[in-house]
């Protein structure tokens, strides 16, 4: 997988979004509140309180019961400008429901379905961030091989302004 | 052992320097209840936990504030990088400025450096657990104060985003807190 076409596929593969039938389409007015409405991500049975992972990454919070928000401030609604954003932000948020999961997991060992979504999380963020690094670099240093040399080097890195 | 992952855990893209703001953000920084702190305490406590779910924990929440501390320094760089010397001047930054330059550089609002004095570990796991717990609600109060201090959306996300971390990472060390403490733990 290297390529966009397999991203895009890879995304159809867990959803039927309609933005995603024209990979153009989905850079400038793709609204993520919307794209995570898939049913795939929902847990089968129980956790009812666990939202799905953009919803949850932009309150900084997996847990719809324990969100605290301050005054009346609404958390901040996050948009992609580029393709490469768009997969980096949508790897942010399977990187955060994990982080928030784990957490959760740690005093809750026994939680079968968070664990199994948290399960589901890691595998799909497996996939994408293979997906990620073959076209743009590795994000780790044990990341996906590339082609082209030593990549690591090469920025954007973290802090950098990114629009 | 860690890894560096390449991309923050929460994105920050500001386009308006503001270099006032830049100088309360210190204070997640170098502060006494900055991320910073955070980071070391966690790391620092987590080797005497009575029991794995504790070594896991402070671990996992310590290596969370860790990518914390990188958000904070990523919003103070990108305030400050385009100030002029003047603006620095007018911001109160000028002592900054003369020790280090444009770097990020971990002291509070008012220039005093960090120091590890603002955590203790006492090898009591109920005991540095209510003091994680202590650290996670002075973290949240700083947040809004935070907040309190800027309109721009660029950064508000990040803040309110942090600020709903001390909430869950608070929630989570209570629940270990309330279990220690119903086993006697000492």
């Amino acid at each position: 997988m290297n390529n966009y076409n397999d991203y895009y596929n890879y995304m159809n593969g867990y959803s039927d979004m309609n933005y995603m039938t024209n990979p153009n389409s989905m850079i400038g007015d793709l609204n993520y509140q919307n794209a995570f409405t898939n049913t795939f991500m929902q847990p089968s049975s129980g956790s009812n309180d666990i939202l799905e992972p953009y919803e949850g990454f932009k309150r900084g919070n997996m847990f719809a019961n324990l969100y605290d928000p301050y005054r009346n401030y609404k958390p901040r609604e996050l948009k992609a400008d580029s393709e490469r954003e768009d997969m980096l932000m949508q790897l942010q948020e399977l990187k955060f429901a994990m982080i928030d999961l784990d957490l959760y997991l740690d005093t809750h060992p026994g939680d079968t379905n968070a664990l199994s979504l948290f399960n589901n999380y890691a595998k799909q963020e497996k996939e994408l961030c293979k997906i990620f690094e073959s076209k743009y670099g590795p994000l780790t240093i044990d990341g996906e091989l590339s082609s082209k040399g030593w990549t690591w080097v090469n920025g954007p890195w973290p802090w950098e302004v990114q629009k | 052992m860690w890894k560096y992952v390449k991309t923050l855990e929460y994105p920050v893209n500001i386009k308006k320097k503001d270099l006032k703001l830049a100088k309360y953000m210190l204070s997640q920084y170098g502060g006494a209840n900055s991320e910073l702190a955070a980071a070391l305490r966690y790391l620092n406590q987590r080797f005497t936990m009575p029991d794995d779910k504790g070594k896991a924990l402070l671990t996992d929440i310590g290596t969370e504030e860790l990518a914390h501390v990188e958000i904070i320094s990523t919003i103070l760089y990108q305030l400050m990088k385009d100030a002029t010397v003047e603006e620095i001047k007018q911001a109160g930054l000028a002592g900054h400025y003369a020790e280090h330059g444009k770097d990020i550089y971990p002291t509070d609002p008012n220039g005093t450096p960090f120091t590890v004095s603002y955590f203790s570990s006492v090898g009591d796991p109920v005991a540095n657990l209510s003091e994680d717990m202590a650290a996670e609600e002075k973290a949240r109060a700083v947040y809004e104060n935070l907040i309190n201090l800027t309109d721009d959306p660029d950064v508000l996300g990040p803040l309110l985003f942090l600020r709903q971390r001390e909430i869950v990472h608070f929630t989570r060390f209570k629940e270990l807190y309330d279990e220690y403490k119903k086993k006697g733990y000492k």
